[in-house]
């Protein structure tokens, strides 16, 4: 969550550090929900959200997750992989690392919401692909 | 199929199994289970050297053929991460740049729940508005 934001995707390629940065404004991870959904292969946080969904208020369909493996699909090209999330109440993001070849190795940390934006800043300073 | 197997056809089947003298053992046994009234019938034939042929005598005891279920247990599959993750990395997806469309499918969805919530009032509004 990026508050004050508009909804909005970027992705950025950094070729000093060789790294592909994908940024949302989106929803959000809990520390609880990076161990439940990262941490377990083909559990779908979608399919999860779909369930307690009131389908009356929002497009069902518009919602892509379905095995809950997609994710781990960024192994391929990839060595490490961080993935760094705050919810929209959290102050501390949190930091989720792997490496996806021996083990998922689950190194959790708090993160202090600055460097969320700080990491988050360096793909920010690229004109952005936004979308309201 | 089984239930249906009452006295009658049975004695008939006998028959036609006894008289083409194909038939060497003694006793030729069939157990029948009527599911109905959830006893098991028990029949068995004798052949001509001991008894009448198609004779149908109740068995005093239980058959042999009988499901234990006492041990049924039921068992959840197991997974070894590691492996499995080899398999959805390498197995899963032909292409490489495969990873930056699921990427953004997460993302996509991410927005999504978000301006679900929003909508529903389960979130304050983040967006700016312009006007």
């Amino acid at each position: 969550m990026y508050v004050g934001e508009p909804l909005f995707i970027s992705i950025n390629t950094n070729d000093k550090n060789k790294t592909i940065t994908l940024f949302d404004s989106g929803v959000g991870m809990t520390r609880q929900d990076m161990i439940d959904n990262l941490g377990t292969i083909a559990k779908s946080g979608t399919q999860n959200f779909l369930k307690n969904m009131d389908s009356s208020k929002g497009n069902t369909d518009s919602l892509i997750g379905q095995f809950g493996v997609g994710f781990y699909s960024c192994f391929m090209a990839g060595e490490k992989i961080e993935v760094i999330s705050r919810t929209q109440d959290a102050k501390k993001a949190s930091l989720w690392v792997s490496d996806g070849s021996v083990n998922i190795t689950k190194l959790f940390s708090r993160v202090n919401s600055k460097f969320l934006m700080l990491k988050t800043a360096t793909s920010l300073e690229e004109p952005r692909l936004s979308f309201t | 199929m089984l239930n249906k197997l009452t006295k009658p056809i049975v004695k008939n089947l006998f028959k036609s199994i006894t008289t083409n003298s194909l038939m060497n053992a003694n006793t030729l046994k069939f157990y029948s289970k009527n599911v109905k009234l959830n006893n098991i019938q028990k029949c068995s034939f004798a052949t001509q050297t001991s008894e009448k042929p198609g004779k149908i005598i109740d068995m005093p005891e239980e058959p042999e053929i009988e499901v234990i279920a006492s041990n049924k247990e039921n068992m959840g599959f197991k997974a070894e991460t590691r492996k499995l993750l080899e398999i959805v990395t390498h197995s899963l997806y032909t292409d490489k740049e495969i990873f930056i469309r699921e990427l953004l499918s997460n993302s996509s969805d991410a927005l999504e729940k978000q301006r679900y919530l929003e909508v529903t009032g389960k979130l304050k509004m983040t967006g700016i508005i312009n006007i």
